[in-house]
C-alpha cells in the first residue's frame, strides 16, 4: 500500500511564507526525447526578435507576442538531419504558473505539448519578482525538481486557456523565424 | 511513479502510474509507462473530439445542429455519456439535465437508441455536456491504463479525479472564500472525485452548466460542491444536483453509493 502523507501536499516555499501547491512532471530533457524520440543531438539556439519580428509574432499568433528571447533546442537525427524544434515556456494564469514544453516539427506542425511543472499561490504573491525568481532560469539540463509527493487539490477546472495561447505564440515565433531563414533546413 | 499532463479538455489532464518496481529519479522513463499513459491521452483526445461543444466536427454539434426527429448516430462514447445522462435525468426529476444551459429544450426530449447508436430530439434543444464529459473521461482513461497493464495510479482532470489499484489519494478541495487555501477532505481509494464551483468562471456562460435543471435558476456562488463516487462520470454530473438542491444527503446519492460535501 502506498500512503501519501497529507504534510507532504502543501509545500511552503522557501521564498514565500504562504503555502503553495506545486506537481512537477516531466524534466524538460525527459519531454523533449518524448517530443522528437528520433533525435540523437540537440541544439540550443538563443535568438532575440526584433521589432519587426515581433510585429510579424503578433500578427501570426493574432496574440502580443509577450518575449523578445526565445531558447530553441533544435532536433537533429542520427544522419544530422532537423527534425523540429522544443520550446520551454512558462504561462501563469490567475494564481498559477505552469512551465510547458513544446514540439514543433519541421514543417512547422505541432508535435506535442508536455506540462513540465504546475505552481500554484496567491493571485498577489505570484507577482512578486522572488515568487517568480525561483523558476527562472529553469534551463533544459536543470530541472527544478523531482516532486514524488502525492498532492490532489480538487476544485473548479482550471482553464487551460493560457497554454494554449502560449503554444499558438510558439507556433507563430518557429513560423516567423523559418519564414527568416533563421531555422535549420530539413 | 510516471506522472504526465497535457491541455486537454479545456484543462489540464494528469495521468499518474506507478511502476510496480520505482526506478530511481534520474533513471530513463520506463517505455511501458509511457506507453500506457499515451494510450491514456489518445482515449482522452477522442473524447474531447466527440463532445466538444464548439468543434463542428464533434457528435454533440452535430446532434445540437440536427432537427428534431432525425436520427444522428454517434460514437460509442458520446451513447454512453447520453445515456447515463438520461438516466440520471429521470432519477432525478430533471434537476440534473444536460438541456438546462439552452434557452429552451428538455431532457424529456431527448431520445437514446443503443441498438443503432443513434440519438434524436423530439423538439429543439442543446445539449451540453459540459457536466458529465469529462468525468466519463476521466474513467476512460482509467480503463486505458489499466488494459495496458498499469496497476495502480490516477487520472486527474483539472481536479475531476479517480484513484485505480493499490493507492490511496488524500484529496484536498480549493475554498472558495480564499482560493490559495484548500481543506482535508476525503481519502480516495478505487474511487473518484469532482469538484463544481462558480469560482473561476470569467463570465456567465463559464459557468452555465450549474444551473437547476427544472427551475433553470443558476446556482448560488460562494459554494463549492463535491462529491466522491465509484466512477468519475457519477462523481462529475452529481455535482451538479448538488450544487442545484444544496442537499449533500440528497438520496440519488445513495444510488451511486456517493458521499457529498459543500464548502
Amino acid at each position: 500500500m502506498q500512503k501519501a502523507s497529507i504534510a507532504n501536499i502543501l509545500i511552503a516555499s522557501s521564498f514565500c511564507a504562504a503555502p503553495a501547491f506545486a506537481v512537477d512532471y516531466l524534466s524538460a530533457e525527459q519531454a523533449r526525447k518524448l517530443l522528437f524520440p528520433m533525435a540523437v543531438q540537440w541544439q540550443d539556439k538563443n535568438h532575440a526578435l526584433t521589432a519587426a519580428q515581433l510585429q510579424s509574432v503578433a500578427r501570426l499568433a493574432g496574440l502580443p507576442a509577450r518575449s523578445v528571447a526565445w531558447v530553441l533546442s533544435h532536433a537533429v537525427d542520427d544522419k544530422g538531419k532537423y527534425l523540429g524544434s522544443v520550446v520551454v515556456d512558462q504561462v501563469m494564469g490567475k494564481f498559477e504558473l505552469i512551465t510547458y514544453a513544446v514540439g514543433i516539427d519541421a514543417k512547422g506542425a505541432l508535435v506535442g505539448i508536455e506540462i513540465l511543472s504546475y505552481r500554484e499561490s496567491h493571485g498577489s504573491e505570484i507577482r512578486l519578482p522572488a515568487w517568480r525568481r525561483q523558476f527562472v532560469g529553469k534551463t533544459l539540463a536543470q530541472p527544478i525538481k523531482t516532486g514524488d509527493d502525492i498532492a490532489i487539490v480538487s476544485g473548479a477546472t482550471l482553464s487551460c486557456n493560457h497554454v494554449t495561447d502560449g503554444v499558438r505564440r510558439i507556433a507563430a515565433v518557429l513560423a516567423m523565424l523559418r519564414d527568416d531563414g533563421l531555422l535549420p533546413t530539413v | 511513479m510516471l506522472r504526465r499532463a497535457k491541455p486537454l479538455l479545456g484543462t489540464l489532464v494528469e495521468l499518474a502510474c506507478a511502476a510496480d518496481e520505482e526506478p530511481s529519479p534520474k533513471e530513463a522513463l520506463p517505455d511501458a509507462l509511457l506507453a500506457a499513459s499515451a494510450a491514456g491521452f489518445a482515449v482522452v483526445g477522442r473524447i474531447h473530439a466527440l463532445m466538444s461543444w464548439h468543434k463542428a466536427s464533434s457528435d454533440l454539434f452535430r446532434f445540437n445542429g440536427a432537427p428534431p426527429g432525425q436520427w444522428v448516430r454517434v460514437a460509442p462514447e458520446t451513447l454512453a455519456v447520453f445515456a447515463f445522462a438520461l438516466q440520471l435525468s429521470q432519477q432525478t426529476q430533471g434537476i440534473f439535465d444536460v438541456c438546462a444551459t439552452g434557452a429552451s429544450g428538455s431532457w424529456r426530449d431527448l431520445e437514446v437508441d443503443p441498438v443503432n447508436q443513434g440519438l434524436r430530439k423530439h423538439a429543439p434543444l442543446n445539449a451540453d455536456l459540459g457536466g458529465i464529459a469529462k468525468g466519463y473521461a476521466v474513467d476512460a482513461a482509467v480503463g486505458a491504463l489499466r488494459q495496458a497493464g498499469v496497476r495502480r495510479g490516477w487520472v486527474n482532470a483539472g481536479g475531476d479525479l479517480r484513484a485505480f489499484g493499490d493507492i490511496e489519494i488524500p484529496l484536498r478541495v480549493r475554498t472558495p472564500r480564499n482560493l490559495s487555501e484548500t481543506v482535508p477532505c476525503t481519502t480516495l481509494r478505487n474511487r473518484a472525485a469532482a469538484t463544481s464551483a462558480c469560482y473561476l468562471a470569467s463570465n456567465a456562460s463559464a459557468a452555465i452548466h450549474l444551473r437547476h435543471g427544472v427551475n433553470r435558476q443558476a446556482v448560488a456562488s460562494g459554494k463549492s460542491w463535491t462529491v466522491a463516487a465509484p466512477n468519475c462520470m457519477a462523481a462529475d454530473a452529481l455535482t451538479k444536483l448538488v450544487a442545484a438542491t444544496g442537499d449533500a444527503q440528497h438520496p440519488v446519492l445513495a444510488h451511486y453509493a456517493a458521499q457529498a460535501w459543500i464548502f
